[in-house]
């Protein structure tokens, strides 16, 4: 088998001797593959086309399981139709981009973790106040965090907004914490429900 | 790279640390095993693994957070190779700082590897990543493993037993084997995989073989350059008498007088390789133009991995996962740092 593509972007102008060269090392690059992909299959596999039924119920399953999990991951703003984010004031670590990742707090055992949360008066003017919890933080195997040492600075913000508010989240983190990498919801409740994931990176 | 190229791979390395720390978090005995296990993950690389296989999972329409599992599963398995590699090959020197069996000794260096490939399989094991996608992502490890493994054996063999009627051909499959497979086609493998547009599978294998062969030629140049690379011992390849494409190609042209000082060279023991032969041996390369050799010889590969990548996203809808797939590649065959 050859490694070489389809003529058509080859360099014409190239010399004898340059294109000689090129030739003998595509050729010996092509032995070196058949022999690193002797007894490879060579196609990739996707699924589900060759799933047993038992798989494909699974399979239905674990996609269901994404699509939901899809929902939780989406920022705060997002989720109460508060559009694009607004840069924050100069010096401020604003929310990060709404790309489905979670709002991430890096932290160390026995230090205070602190964390931002903005919010953007986009959309329909809601009225009442926005009051924050934190949920439990759980690691991927081992004993969770307790979520309710949390305390959110200003503890409730008034709506409907003016401009773009921001909630402090500070995170007292137990020195006897395990290092790793524990996931949590932020969960909004009062003028409307919404739920920001957050990831603590504990060192 | 770009500078948005950049932060992109260090976006993608930052996520896999955190999901590699996860997984080897914690356990006993600290002191003996899971320290050991925890201090190669922590040292930061270039990310280039699970660079290639987020951005290809991202390219054909799977998200960093499905992938996520099998990057860090990839850099985990990459990094108990690297614990067992460096004991293998006398290593001094790993990404800055005395390698792990230097640190500890290597019983327990060794015992850490092991361990940490066994713990490389867990975010596979996890409940978020779906039990369909594990099993085709551990067939595609396990292959990686048989390859590298494979390809380790050809080098260490060839330099127990002194050999050196090498070719071109023999250099290829050997870093085909033991670079190309881990540190690129896996990566592009598995990424595809788990995205549901798939590139066309042929161009995707050839990508990764030929932009690895590119990489790894590249690399042992740098080895030589003066003052080697950031975080390794300079011309640890030529102490060690690693079979590079330049000491191939020196074997294959040298003068018979200077041909048999280098197969005597070749013959003793490392300790024994002074510095003054090892000066000698890079101006023999020198002279012979064995660096301008593998030089070109890596630019025909890194055209055609090029074409290749073009090929085998022909049908993968643009979007900037795909351009930063394309820059990424472009930096790996075309390195100088």
């Amino acid at each position: 088998m050859t490694v070489r593509e389809p003529p058509g972007s080859g360099d014409v102008t190239a010399s004898v001797d340059d294109t000689a060269f090129a030739d003998e090392a595509l050729r010996v690059a092509g032995l070196a593959y058949d022999r690193v992909m002797a007894g490879v299959d060579p196609r990739l596999d996707t699924m589900p086309p060759e799933l047993k039924p038992a798989d494909a119920v699974r399979w239905i399953g674990d996609r269901v399981t994404e699509l939901v999990a899809g929902f939780a991951e989406l920022p705060l703003d997002r989720l109460v139709d508060l559009g694009a984010p607004t840069p924050p004031p100069a010096g401020v670590v604003g929310t990060p981009e709404p790309r489905g990742e979670p709002l991430t707090m890096n932290t160390a055992r026995g230090r205070l973790g602190e964390v931002r949360i903005w919010i953007h008066p986009v959309g329909e003017p809601l009225t009442g106040t926005l009051r924050f919890r934190l949920t439990d933080l759980q690691p991927g195997t081992g004993g969770a965090l307790p979520g309710g040492t949390a305390v959110f600075a200003p503890a409730e913000i008034g709506l409907p907004l003016a401009a773009a508010a921001s909630v402090l989240l500070r995170y007292p983190v137990p020195v006897g914490a395990v290092p790793g990498r524990y996931h949590g919801l932020v969960l909004a409740g009062g003028a409307t429900d919404a739920v920001v994931p957050i990831t603590a990176v504990i060192t | 790279m770009t500078a948005g190229t950049i932060e992109t791979l260090e976006h993608y390395a930052e996520l896999t640390r955190a999901a590699m720390a996860e997984a080897i978090a914690g356990g006993e005995p600290a002191d003996y095993l899971y320290d050991l296990v925890r201090d190669y993950a922590a040292r930061k690389g270039k990310g280039l693994r699970p660079g290639l296989l987020l951005a290809a999972a991202d390219a054909c329409g799977a998200s960093t957070r499905t992938a996520l599992p099998a990057a860090a599963a990839l850099e985990l398995l990459h990094t108990a190779f690297l614990i067992h590699d460096d004991v293998e090959d006398h290593s001094r020197l790993r990404r800055g700082r005395p390698t792990l069996h230097e640190l500890h000794g290597a019983a327990l260096a060794i015992n850490a590897g092991d361990a940490l490939a066994n713990l490389a399989v867990r975010p596979l094991t996890s409940s978020a990543f779906p039990r369909y996608r594990s099993r085709e992502v551990l067939a595609e490890l396990r292959t990686a493993i048989r390859q590298t493994t494979e390809g380790q054996a050809l080098e260490l063999g060839w330099r127990r037993h002194a050999v050196v009627d090498l070719t071109p051909l023999d250099y290829l499959e050997l870093v085909g084997r033991k670079t190309c497979w881990y540190t690129t086609m896996a990566p592009l493998r598995i990424g595809a995989q788990l995205g549901r547009w798939q590139p066309e599978p042929a161009a995707l294998d050839r990508l990764g073989f030929l932009a690895g062969c590119a990489f790894q030629i590249r690399d042992d140049l740098l080895d030589l350059a003066p003052g080697g690379q950031a975080g390794k011992a300079p011309r640890s390849d030529v102490v060690e008498g690693k079979r590079t494409l330049m000491l191939i190609h020196l074997l294959g042209v040298a003068a018979p007088e200077d041909r048999a000082w280098l197969v005597a060279y070749l013959g003793r023991a490392e300790d024994e390789r002074s510095p003054a032969d090892q000066d000698r041996l890079l101006t023999l390369m020198i002279d012979a133009g064995s660096l301008a050799y593998a030089e070109r010889f890596a630019a025909v590969l890194a055209t055609t991995a090029q074409q290749s990548l073009a090929t085998a996203f022909g049908a993968v809808p643009p979007s900037p996962a795909v351009d930063f797939l394309r820059e990424l590649i472009d930096y790996l065959v075309s390195r100088t740092d």
